[in-house]
């Protein structure tokens, strides 16, 4: 592997660090117009996390080494997690480690840890936000699963450079059961980025809470990590989808042209994609926590009826 | 060492485990029975776990073995068998050094008891596993239940681990009935003459014959190994048993059915077509679910983990019928992958889930209870204990790097290979049965989580005072967390050693070659998966994150009360979640099939809840209904006047001579 390749897996990550609180953002910031207020501006995610880092860490009397490690491990999971989605370029060095069930168990770890360092402080709200996060959860990783099923088996591999490298060869086909894909994988984009018709995490409403209930007991430089990592989440998700259903301009070798124009066909992504998230989450409520498995379970079978298209159809 | 010395080897360690009993009778002081008998079998254990893998990179040599002359006592060394060998060589061996901590306080009666039958549990296991005829066979299968049973036994207080034995014995007899009527249709009617399990393959057999050999099996392994429906047993014996014996029965002896499964119905018996495939693809996916969902729902860590045990033994089952149905459809290379993904959850399964029982038995020791709505907070008390049963924990959730996700991985690519050769059910099939497994995994993790974030984290919920497991305890538990790590990072290792199984099941070409530290099944264009490159990655961006963050922000932390939303009012630990509220959702979800209740009135233990088997209401309720309605009509016969049981005898004697003639 060259060292140009890893250069461009350097850059990759350093990329997604760095506008990952532009992209939330830009999201505020077009929720803000779309509901008539006034936005904040783009440099909010920035200023946000600077205050925290800036700030003092408190930790809770009883917490363990759980509590106070799980924001690094949240935060690394994550960022490594970035290195495997081709974001700029396909078959970069670490593309080989992991295809997309890995990459799905590896975001379960950073769940898994959240979850478990909600548990450790040993509050009401932590273990409420814990058991709904499980829950939901369980029933969107599936989801998630699905949807990258049948993009596995229309490219004959679980490699999301692989997949990438075949749909954006196959331009013009359309498969039906790639529709069903997409429609999961958005819900799921929903669902695990604790966005509107599933949860709310500008309220602090103990009927409503999911995410947030977690991360109540943070402070300091460990809430920064978890917002960061948060929004580094989404990103990797909107990333993913753009992998999986719009790869055109994703650069399939490492030359100076084909890098610029991954990168302008990623930020023009970028900028298209906010709008339609925007635009959900403005015209959607908040919806009953009871109705929350439903939705994912409507995200799973969503998954389950594109598996069966494609294996009815064979498209 | 040749092949026949290994078979000697492993014979002479199981001649081993009647001696121990021995020794455990000798009029010696508690202690020094105690080091002796389980310093025994852990020998025990070591002595098989070497040479099942001395045996397994033999090349190609299955050494066969016969004794006696009336009867005859037949054994056999192959891949299958090396392959079993090693996970009992495993459990049995950390078990045993658990035991030697756990049972540290007992008394001699008590002691006795466990040390009385153990040594011939773990012998009699080896010796199905060693087994070459159905005689051997089926004397080492009896053996192996009635030791479990009085092991079940040993730590009984009420009725209860009574009723837990007995319904044990049960259905341990009803199976071994089967397997003798399915070896007796085998063998044409004579099972226990002397012959092998290979002349046996060269008997002609109708098709009915076979349907019904594969179905006298099914019943007889499934309920040892605790397929749906005849699971029963599995939740009521493992809580009642002392753990290292649960952690034996869980993670030795379930496979050890698994075992016979192969063995019969692979290796014995011709191939036979796609349908068996589908009906243990349907069983055991069927297991998995409602093993899930009920361990989803439990409070009590003991019973939790037996139930998540149904679990995986359901998804192996997918495994092996997802083979099966490969092999049927003419796709060896896609068969032995999901054979070897089978195996490896097999293995995978010995380390964790023996981990994680012989950690709940730490706890009881500990807390002084395993239910999760009064544990809490046992973090602070055994932390060392609690890093294992986090690994253990983690791997059971099937979370990479470690191994429990790298069978994962190797069953989920077995489905997305099937379309290649699937015929139109299948198709329809195939994608529902994945969508289940995925679910399946999915539920596992809430189980795990729920289990250790209860009792282990947050605050006590009732007042105990924990304290660290033994040297002995934490040596066992260590060495299974080790292998929960090392088997998740060298996976291709792993198989490419099933590869002598894999030739023997399949009989044709299998897998190629992986590199040792990754799994590559097909091409690494399809999928590859390098744990170790992943361990790294995630390593080192959690380190660099830490170091930029202390070296940019660092400041000293500050311990402070909770804060918990500002609430100001008196805290208890009674505010945490309990059991019940933490899968409450799913118990709303899935009413339909657990058919739950929650008994309204006082609450002391918190929000408690009631849970019933379908299968027991549904079978077994009706079974013991009508025996009881039976017995009354019987008990009618006897009124105690001389006159009419002479009559009856008068009776029976004129049927039995009408039948004569």
């Amino acid at each position: 592997m060259s060292w140009a390749a890893w250069g461009m897996q350097s850059l990759q990550v350093l990329l997604a660090l760095a506008i990952a609180p532009l992209f939330a953002a830009w999201l505020q910031m077009l929720r803000a117009l779309l509901q008539n207020r006034r936005p904040a501006g783009l440099g909010q995610g920035y200023r946000d996390l600077r205050r925290l880092f800036a700030k003092e860490s408190l930790l809770p009397e009883d917490s363990s080494w759980l509590f106070r490690f799980s924001p690094y491990v949240l935060f690394g999971t994550k960022v490594m997690a970035t290195t495997l989605v081709p974001i700029l370029a396909v078959n970069l060095p670490l593309a080989r480690a992991a295809d997309v069930i890995a990459l799905v168990g590896l975001l379960a770890v950073a769940r898994i840890f959240q979850v478990l360092a909600a548990m450790d402080t040993g509050t009401p709200f932590a273990d409420l936000g814990a058991h709904r996060e499980m829950l939901v959860s369980a029933l969107a990783e599936p989801a998630l699963l699905t949807a990258f099923f049948i993009a596995s088996l229309l490219a004959g591999s679980s490699s999301l450079s692989t997949i990438v490298a075949h749909t954006q060869v196959e331009i013009t086909s359309l498969h039906p059961s790639m529709v069903f894909a997409a429609a999961a994988f958005f819900l799921v984009l929903l669902i695990e980025n604790a966005r509107i018709p599933v949860d709310n995490p500008a309220t602090h409403l103990e009927l409503t809470m999911i995410h947030e209930a977690m991360l109540l007991e943070y402070s300091g430089r460990h809430l920064a990590l978890l917002e960061w990592g948060a929004q580094l989440k989404l990103l990797l998700y909107v990333a993913m989808g753009i992998a999986l259903f719009f790869p055109w301009g994703i650069a399939d070798h490492v030359g100076l042209v084909a890098v610029m124009l991954a990168l302008a066909a990623f930020f023009g992504k970028l900028f298209l994609a906010a709008p339609i998230l925007a635009l959900v989450e403005t015209l959607l409520a908040k919806k009953r926590l009871f109705r929350v498995p439903e939705f994912a379970a409507s995200a799973f079978l969503f998954g389950v009826i594109g598996l069966l298209t494609h294996f009815m159809l064979g498209a | 060492m040749n092949g026949v010395n290994l078979l000697h080897l492993a014979l002479l360690a199981a001649a081993l485990g009647p001696l121990l009993s021995l020794a455990a009778l000798l009029p010696l002081a508690p202690a020094e029975v105690r080091r002796a008998a389980l310093l025994g079998s852990t020998a025990m254990g070591l002595l098989w776990l070497i040479d099942g893998i001395l045996a397994l990179l033999a090349p190609a040599a299955s050494p066969t073995l016969s004794l006696g002359t009336v009867i005859v006592w037949q054994f056999r060394l192959d891949p299958l068998s090396a392959f079993f060998l090693i996970v009992l060589g495993v459990v049995g061996s950390s078990a045993s050094l658990h035991a030697l901590g756990y049972f540290h306080n007992a008394s001699t009666g008590q002691l006795r008891r466990v040390l009385l039958p153990l040594p011939l549990f773990l012998s009699s296991m080896a010796l199905v596993l060693l087994a070459d005829n159905a005689y051997t066979f089926l004397v080492a299968w009896e053996g192996m239940a009635l030791s479990s049973s009085f092991l079940i036994l040993a730590q009984a207080q009420g009725a209860r681990e009574r009723q837990a034995a007995y319904l044990y014995l049960l259905l341990a007899h009803l199976g071994a009935l089967c397997l003798l009527a399915a070896f007796a249709l085998l063998s044409h009617g004579s099972p226990l003459q002397g012959s092998t399990f290979s002349t046996m393959s060269g008997h002609f057999l109708s098709p009915w014959q076979r349907q019904a050999i594969l179905v006298l099996t099914l019943l007889g392994f499934g309920a040892k190994l605790g397929a749906a429906p005849l699971h029963v047993w599995l939740p009521e014996a493992h809580p009642a048993a002392p753990a290292p014996i649960s952690a034996l029965m869980s993670a030795a002896m379930l496979p050890i059915a698994l075992y016979g499964l192969l063995r019969m119905d692979w290796q014995i018996l011709p191939p036979v077509g796609t349908s068996w495939g589908l009906i243990w693809l349907l069983v055991g996916l069927i297991s998995a679910g409602f093993g899930v969902l009920f361990s989803a729902l439990q409070r009590d860590l003991k019973r939790m983990l037996a139930y998540s045990s149904m679990e995986n033994m359901g998804l192996i089952l997918v495994a092996f019928g997802l083979a099966r149905i490969f092999a049927a459809e003419g796709s060896p290379t896609l068969a032995a992958l999901a054979l070897s993904a089978g195996l490896f959850q097999i293995v995978n399964h010995a380390f964790f889930k023996g981990l994680l029982f012989l950690g709940s038995g730490s706890v009881l020791h500990s807390a002084g209870t395993v239910d999760m709505g009064r544990l809490g907070g046992l973090i602070r008390g055994m932390p060392q204990t609690t890093l294992l049963m986090l690994i253990g924990s983690l791997a059971i959730a099937g979370l990479p790097p470690l191994n429990g996700f790298a069978s994962e991985w190797l069953l989920l690519q077995a489905f997305l290979l099937a379309p290649q050769s699937a015929s139109g059910t299948l198709q329809a099939i195939l994608p529902l049965a994945a969508a289940g497994v995925i679910f399946v995994l999915a539920l596992a993790s809430f189980a795990i989580v729920k289990a250790f974030g209860l009792s282990f984290l947050g605050q006590a919920r009732t007042a105990f005072s924990a304290h660290e497991a033994s040297r002995w305890e934490r040596s066992a538990m260590g060495l299974l967390a080790l292998g929960c790590v090392l088997l998740g990072l060298f996976p291709g290792t792993i198989v490419d050693h099933l590869q002598g199984v894999n030739l023997l099941l399949l009989h044709s070409k299998v897998l190629g070659s992986q590199a040792p530290w990754g799994l590559t099944p097909i091409s690494p264009q399809r999928a590859s998966y390098l744990p170790g490159a992943f361990l790294i990655g995630i390593v080192l961006a959690i380190v660099l994150t830490f170091l930029l963050v202390w070296w940019r922000f660092g400041r000293p932390l500050r311990r402070v009360p909770v804060w918990a939303c500002g609430f100001q009012g008196p805290r208890s630990a009674r505010m945490q979640d309990s059991p019940a509220g933490f899968s409450q959702p799913l118990y709303r979800i899935f009413r339909p099939i657990h058919q739950g209740q929650v008994p309204v009135g006082k609450v002391e233990e918190g929000w408690q809840l009631r849970l019933s088997d379908p299968f027991w209401a549904g079978i077994y309720a009706r079974i013991q209904h009508g025996a009881d309605f039976l017995s009354r009509q019987a008990l009618r016969l006897q009124h105690g006047k001389i006159s009419s049981y002479l009559l009856y005898a008068f009776l029976t004697l004129i049927v039995l001579l009408v039948l004569v003639q």
